[in-house]
């Protein structure tokens, strides 16, 4: 991670010895969670710089979250996680844990405020970056378009299901608690999505 | 229906579709495996969501930004939404009624904060040496700088050098280097500050980390890490008033991410840009510091934006908003000078009236410069 700030106005930033590296490397996630149960805020940062990523890309392809406040939920999130880390009692991964407060943290937000305009945007914007893209053939991006559009048309719990299955990697098992449902119940969602899916990529194919 | 659609996997019969999707992210199954082998019908189909799949994984990949994640880090790192349940208790919190105990407390602070002020120098003074529990300072030669140590310990440096040894975060107090256009914060590192005429020249962090915040952007510096100031100090420009950039607020709590990126909007000139985003930001922080802040700056950003009916009508709402702003005055010449340009010379005055009695110089200027164009 670099830690330059591009924004700095009228600053530049240079080195005038090697950063040392970070000792909380060899640490596990369980001690960081503990160490932020005593209030280290560097186990904090470190929590984040592991697991932010990938919070970030899960609230980020969910239509129903306007792309300008996904800063702000990833920010949420991790603060929520020092919040509860003495209650974190190990019964998941703590990658899972910090998965499950985002999602509460992101369906507060939605409750809080239906930003149509803003989702439309969104929407048109991904649109023009899929059709911009310079090493895509037209009928390609046209399929990404198709596919793109028909994830957005999934169930809030169906777009998360196969967000984090299929594009993250998480296990069934774990997904179906963040999600409140049964396993056997997510395998059938997840079909169920790529299914539709399916009929996106098939309906190009037809043409 | 044909016996395979009901018949197990074991014996022979198709699996349902669910469990292809499984096997597709689980693996494991070593009887599907044999069966996609003879039944051309399944064998399809997995082809079939295997294109699916293919499709999905091949979109954009949504990532978030260098500058966001830095960002983020930072204020995990310094604390700025330390979590109120590991905070420890106030170690003295007196009893009720017991007032007697309580002005000798308040003496006793003022005292330490009296003998802290005296032996840093006092302002516009060079002073050598000034450590509390959890941070000592050292000036190098000729420097001059002030410091508050309570509620935060906040050192106000004017110009020189000065070489910084801060411990651990303290329970809700921060420890922060303030000159007139930038804030340096830390906690738990080594690290020294140079300004001239009360502009940041130099961070250099020797261990642990500092936060740099000027004008709106942010560093996050390592050890080994130095930031130097580059250029001149070249003024904000907006009209006949310079409104003073928000770090040179009392910052009562952080300001989030969607702030910072319509202030970065600001700062790179696209005004039109940065006013949107600070209407959202000040769409979502109802009645707090942040919206204060945010409609304040959406009124600058109309005016540079070329928008000043716009901006009238936001300034005219931030006035009467927040009437006991520190940045009323500001805002209100502002707001006279646009007024002015509509014509509507009796706002107009009205608001100069507002802003010449403010404490900072420039505005009182400006709004008896527009008294003066007024007539009087």
């Amino acid at each position: 991670v670099s830690s330059r700030g591009s924004s700095l106005v009228n600053g530049k930033l240079v080195h005038f010895r090697r950063p040392v590296p970070s000792p909380a490397e060899a640490v596990s996630d369980d001690a960081l969670v503990s160490s932020c149960a005593e209030g280290d805020n560097d186990a904090l940062a470190e929590l984040f710089r592991r697991h932010g990523h990938r919070v970030y890309r899960i609230l980020a392809r969910l239509s129903g979250v306007a792309k300008r406040d996904v800063d702000d939920l990833v920010q949420t999130t991790f603060i929520e996680v020092g919040r509860a880390a003495s209650k974190f009692a190990g019964r998941a991964a703590v990658g899972t844990w910090i998965i499950g407060i985002a999602l509460n943290v992101m369906r507060h937000h939605v409750r809080r405020e239906v930003q149509r305009d803003a989702l439309v945007a969104d929407a048109e914007l991904l649109d023009a970056r899929i059709a911009s893209r310079p090493d895509e053939d037209a009928a390609r991006k046209q399929l990404m378009l198709r596919v793109q559009r028909a994830l957005a048309e999934l169930p809030e719990e169906m777009q998360l299901a196969f967000s984090m299955c299929e594009l993250e990697g998480i296990k069934g098992v774990e997904v179906a608690r963040l999600l409140g449902m049964r396993e056997g119940t997510l395998w059938r969602k997840l079909h169920e999505a790529r299914l539709h899916l399916r009929a996106a990529v098939e309906a190009g194919e037809a043409e | 229906v044909s016996w395979r659609t009901v018949a197990p996997v074991s014996l022979g019969g198709c699996p349902a579709g669910w469990e292809l999707s499984r096997a597709f992210l689980e693996g494991g199954r070593g009887d599907l495996t044999a069966h996609l082998d003879s039944c051309r019908r399944c064998a399809a189909e997995w082809r079939s969501l295997g294109r699916a799949r293919a499709a999905v994984r091949a979109l954009p990949r949504p990532s978030m930004s260098e500058e966001t994640f830095d960002f983020i880090e930072t204020r995990l790192r310094l604390g700025y939404a330390a979590p109120r349940a590991v905070l420890p208790a106030r170690p003295e919190a007196l009893p009720r009624r017991r007032p007697v105990a309580a002005i000798l407390l308040t003496c006793s602070i003022a005292a330490v904060v009296a003998l802290v002020w005296i032996r840093s120098g006092g302002p516009g003074k060079s002073a050598s040496d000034a450590s509390t529990s959890w941070a000592s300072i050292r000036a190098v030669g000729d420097t001059s700088f002030s410091r508050a140590t309570l509620p935060d310990d906040v050192v106000h440096l004017e110009s020189g050098t000065l070489e910084l040894d801060v411990g651990p975060a303290q329970a809700g107090r921060r420890f922060r280097i303030m000159t007139d256009d930038a804030v340096v914060e830390s906690a738990e590192s080594r690290f020294s500050v140079e300004a001239e005429g009360h502009m940041l020249v130099a961070v250099r962090v020797f261990a642990g980390y500092a936060e740099v915040r000027a004008r709106g952007g942010h560093a996050l510096l390592r050890a080994g890490d130095e930031w130097v100031h580059q250029g001149p100090h070249a003024a904000v420009e907006t009209g006949d008033v310079a409104p003073s950039p928000p770090s040179r607020r009392a910052e009562p709590a952080p300001r989030p991410a969607s702030f910072e990126r319509a202030w970065r909007l600001l700062n790179a000139g696209n005004a039109a840009d940065a006013a949107d985003a600070f209407r959202d930001v000040e769409a979502k922080s109802r009645g707090d510091a942040i919206e204060e802040d945010a409609l304040f700056w959406r009124g600058v950003s109309l005016e540079r934006a070329g928008k000043p009916a716009d901006a009238r009508a936001v300034l005219l709402r931030f006035t009467a908003r927040f009437p006991h702003s520190e940045r009323i005055g500001e805002a209100s010449a502002m707001l006279g000078w646009l007024l002015l340009e509509a014509g509507d010379t009796d706002e107009a005055r009205r608001a100069f009236e507002r802003a010449e009695d403010d404490k900072v110089d420039r505005v009182r200027a400006s709004a008896r410069s527009g008294l003066a164009r007024l007539g009087r």
